[in-house]
């Protein structure tokens, strides 16, 4: 199933794949308990991959967006793919502690939302209007 | 104290304390006391003003037929995704959006809430708005037959049918 | 185990690039919130049952998650669209209405939206 095959334990670094991906590794800096192990293998390597391409689109919607809904549209799906990743942040980081942080960031994002769409709603009809979109 | 006013306030606590296990997962002593108190003061601070949990019916039967919305819901879900995969994927979108009405016979603020939700997450419609039984619907894929009738037996039966189960 | 979780870990990713895709290509604002609201919300689905797969003994907390994000995704993005409604922000093309359409002048229209678009 996995091509390549990174095992890390807890102050040693051990490679086992020649063009691995320690720098991903390197990158978050992941300091385990001990005695845990964190293989990433190249199906979940993927998936990753997908998931940063889909962050980019948005944010690419959310900064050139050519009208305000569209950013707030974007600004709402990147929560939800926010909500996902931290959750992914935990199976990686091997901590159910992330989990929470994930559900308080989902309660709160849930709440901004809504309060911005408030907001469209009653004062800024005529300015989000005007929008040059179709 | 009567049925109907216990009610709000047994729904409450039942709620409030299967989030607290759901949330600690523990089932030691303390935790279970502590969760007892908390949820039995938030039910009795909010239960009064928690008008949503109306509509709720509680049998046995209702329970069964929460799942079978829930196994229906997810089943309409994935359909829903792959209809829209098919869509973005395709190289000139093959869509023709409009706005629709689409009456609803749920009774309940529970009720509306859940049907506009699956609403919103089945194939091509999202719910725009709730005005008293009438729920706006944006449809990405618009037929050419445009009567109230339809719509609804289109987009909104198959829920109602589920729902009817355990809501009012 | 972790055949099963990479699956599912895949398929949710999968679903939510599709669903920024779909938030890039598609025209108009609502049909966005569409693309972006469903594919989104399956996709995390999929990745919160795949690490649910992978660490089992998580599933309570995941459960949670899972029913919050299948509560509150729909609601805020109904939210939205409601108040892009009230405030008037301007579809596709219009003349598909409650109580009227017009196919004819309805294709033209969306010929003339999509070479906007794409130009």
């Amino acid at each position: 199933m996995s091509a390549e095959l990174i095992t890390i334990e807890a102050g040693s670094m051990e490679q086992v794949s020649e063009q691995g991906s320690e720098q991903l590794v390197e990158l978050i800096n992941i300091s385990l308990p001990a005695g845990s192990q964190l293989h990433i293998n190249g199906v979940e390597m993927l998936a990753l991959l997908f998931i940063v391409l889909a962050t980019l689109m948005a944010l690419y919607r959310l900064v050139f967006g050519p009208s305000n809904p569209d950013r707030i549209v974007s600004a709402d799906a990147l929560t939800v793919i926010a909500t996902a990743i931290i959750c992914i942040m935990a199976a990686l980081f091997q901590s159910i502690l992330y989990l929470d942080v994930a559900l308080i960031y989902g309660v709160l994002s849930f709440a901004g939302v809504l309060a911005l769409a408030r907001a469209i709603e009653h004062g800024r009809a005529e300015q989000s209007d005007k929008g040059e979109h179709s | 104290m009567n049925d109907t006013s216990s009610r709000p306030y047994f729904l409450t606590f039942a709620i409030c304390f299967l989030l607290w296990l759901l949330l600690s997962g523990s089932f030691k002593t303390d935790d279970l006391i502590a969760g007892v108190i908390v949820s039995g003061a938030v039910s009795i601070m909010t239960a009064r003003r928690l008008s949503i949990l109306n509509g709720l019916i509680i049998t046995p039967g209702s329970f069964i037929s929460l799942l079978r919305y829930l196994w229906y819901f997810l089943v309409e879900l994935i359909k829903a995704n792959f209809d829209l995969a098919g869509r973005i994927l395709s190289r000139k979108i093959p869509i023709t959006p409009a706005i629709v009405e689409v009456q609803t016979s749920m009774q309940s603020e529970l009720g509306r809430l859940l049907l506009a939700n699956s609403i919103t997450l089945t194939p091509g419609t999202l719910s725009v708005d709730i005005v008293e039984d009438r729920i706006l619907v944006h449809w990405i894929d618009c037929p050419d037959r445009l009567d109230l009738e339809y719509n609804t037996t289109r987009i909104a039966k198959g829920f109602e049918r589920h729902l009817k189960g355990f809501l009012k | 185990m972790r055949l099963i979780a990479d699956l599912f870990l895949l398929t949710g990713a999968m679903f939510i690039f599709l669903g920024a895709l779909g938030l890039i290509r598609m025209p108009d604002v609502y049909n966005r919130i569409q693309a972006g609201t469903k594919a989104v919300t399956l996709g995390a689905m999929g990745i919160l049952t795949g690490i649910g797969f992978m660490y089992p003994q998580w599933w309570y907390k995941l459960v949670v998650i899972m029913g919050f994000i299948l509560l509150t995704s729909p609601v805020s993005s109904s939210a939205i669209a409601r108040a892009f409604y009230i405030a008037g922000v301007k579809r596709w093309h219009s003349s598909n209405d409650a109580t009227q359409k017009n196919k004819n002048t309805s294709k033209a229209q969306e010929k003339t939206a999509l070479q906007k678009e794409t130009s």
